[in-house]
């Protein structure tokens, strides 16, 4: 079944969106993430730009400052609460994998 | 600097093999340098290993004369992460890379499918299914003409040609269109199955390489055949005008690039340039092919003066006719004919198409024209006797009919029959033979039956 857009997160999505908890130019979060993640996540420069440009476009982050070509954003409430569902949904499946982990 | 032109059979969304096929060229030491409208130029490098990288912004109109903020900031966010900006085609972007394990351009596949189909729907799409729908209309109109004049083009092959060649087309553009659907709804699965987006197979850039040389055979036939009906002067023309028309919309849209016009200001002058150019260029080619025509050097002439003092120039055709006038009827002797008599064959059919007529202005005199086609199978017969009694006017088919007649000499024949009765249009069968007469005056019967026994006889 297609994952509704946003309903549920991909890392990519999960870690731009860590990110931009504090302010931060686009162009540094594919650094960021890398570093964040010790490699294991990598956001191509063609994804997080068109991800940068839903994630505004639905409301969940906002620019903060433009200076040339580099932009800021930042995470708004809407991103917040989306962040926070997902880590509640990742919390669940921990809590199942413990629960039944071995077999029902 | 050494450059090369290459014409690739690529497909828009092939990225993947375009990607691979530019680390090759550069390995070659050839650098692609731009994608131009019909030809990749590539300029000479010291052989390097690059790994190319392609994406797509939907966002990028073929009217753009320069790249929109929005693009520089995609290109920004690409080169900071280590990507070199190459050129672009139509939304395609292209970037190539000398880092050994470079992050990928796109690293989200769902991401990555719906860039792709976005980029398709605005350019790609739209355009093969014009074109598909435009070939439908010209395959349309080719098989109404067959319809309406079957034997005359069981021996004239252009109108065979051209059908050919839309069918083709239309083949090919809505195959194209099939292909990425095909592509994009099995990668769609392998991407919500956690995969990736299915390679593109070589299929359709080995099919479309065919096209192309089918479609240069077909021209190439439409060329011969028209040449063949003394029409080669006219194929060039429209190639001329064709040629023409292309090189001023390159011109134009040039221009405006080199002045940064808006994109609304470049599409709109484009637009407007494709609806008055074939106006411009249809009319230019009427009158060169109407001035071609009505030279009179070297031919004989019949000059009439009207009543308002005019003069009407005609030329007066010589053609030696199997059957004249004056083998059925007395002429006048200061008749003053053109007589024409058109000879065509094939392995289909062998047809004479001849006229016997008086210049406007002219003494009176008897005139007719005839028709005598001859087909190599016979089940050609029955649809060339339709094709000949179809109707003048389909406003009239109601009140006209072909009614059975007897001639000595035929297997069947008929007269036809308008709104006011019988009129001295005659069509004949014998064998694998038909003869279609229309008679200028009132024929008699033993007229008719001379000329059919003449005509039947005939060697074509």
């Amino acid at each position: 079944m297609a994952r509704e857009k946003f309903q549920t997160l991909t890392e990519q999505m999960f870690y731009i969106l860590l990110c931009l908890q504090e302010e931060c130019y686009g162009m540094d979060i594919m650094e960021k993430v890398a570093a964040m993640t010790a490699g294991r996540v990598t956001i191509g420069p063609g994804t997080l730009y068109n991800l940068l440009e839903q994630f505004q476009k639905a409301g969940i982050i906002a620019e903060t400052r433009v200076e040339g070509r580099k932009r800021c954003y930042q995470i708004t409430q809407t991103g917040l609460d989306m962040l926070e569902k997902e880590y509640q949904r990742l919390m669940l499946l921990t809590a199942d994998y413990h629960r039944y982990k071995g077999g029902l | 600097m050494k450059r090369k032109y290459r014409l690739e059979s690529f497909t828009f969304y092939e990225t993947d093999n375009i990607a691979a096929h530019l680390s090759q060229m550069a390995e070659e030491g050839w650098a692609l340098s731009s994608v131009g409208r019909y030809f990749w130029k590539y300029t000479a490098i010291a052989p390097e290993k690059r790994t190319y990288g392609i994406t797509f912004f939907p966002d990028v109109s073929a009217f753009d004369t320069e790249p929109s903020e929005a693009q520089e900031d995609f290109i920004a966010y690409c080169e900071e992460a280590g990507w070199n900006y190459v050129t672009q085609w139509q939304q395609m972007q292209i970037f190539y890379t000398t880092k050994e394990n470079p992050i990928p351009l796109e690293t989200d596949e769902t991401l990555r499918l719906e860039t792709t189909h976005r980029a398709m729907r605005k350019n790609y799409l739209p355009a093969m299914a014009a074109l598909f729908v435009i070939l439908l209309i010209q395959l349309f109109q080719c098989v109404s003409n067959l319809q309406k004049n079957l034997p005359r083009y069981l021996t004239d092959f252009t109108q065979w040609f051209l059908l050919l060649l839309f069918f083709v087309l239309g083949i090919y553009a809505l195959a194209d269109c099939l292909a990425y659907l095909r592509w994009r709804k099995k990668s769609l699965a392998a991407v919500e199955a956690g995969g990736c987006c299915l390679p593109v197979g070589k299929g359709m850039r080995i099919v479309k390489k065919l096209y192309f040389w089918l479609v240069i055979f077909l021209f190439w036939g439409v060329f011969l055949s028209m040449s063949a009906q003394g029409f080669d002067k006219v194929f060039m023309w429209v190639l001329l005008m064709f040629l023409v028309f292309s090189v001023l919309v390159s011109l134009t849209s040039y221009l405006m690039r080199k002045k940064k016009a808006s994109r609304n200001i470049h599409r709109g002058v484009l637009i407007a340039l494709a609806c008055i150019l074939p106006i411009i260029t249809t009319a230019v080619s009427f009158q060169y092919l109407m001035n071609e025509k009505e030279s009179t050097e070297g031919e004989e002439t019949y000059t009439a003066t009207l009543s308002d003092g005019t003069t009407y120039t005609t030329i007066l055709e010589k053609d030696t006719l199997p059957l004249t006038t004056a083998d059925l009827t007395e002429v006048p002797e200061d008749a003053i004919y053109s007589t024409s008599c058109e000879k065509e064959s094939s392995f289909l059919a062998k047809r004479i198409d001849c006229d016997q007529s008086t210049p406007g202005g002219s003494p009176e005199a008897p005139e007719f024209s005839y028709e005598v086609l001859e087909v190599s199978y016979d089940f050609l017969i029955e649809p060339c006797i339709r094709s000949y009694q179809k109707p003048f006017l389909p406003k009239y088919a109601d009140s006209e009919s072909w009614e059975p007649i007897s001639i000595s000499g035929t297997d069947r024949a008929w007269q036809f029959h308008g709104g006011d009765g019988a009129r001295p249009y005659y069509l004949a069968q014998k064998g694998n033979r038909l003869v279609y007469i229309h008679f200028y005056w009132q024929a008699q019967q033993d007229q008719l039956e001379k000329a059919m026994n003449i005509l039947f006889a005939q060697t074509l």
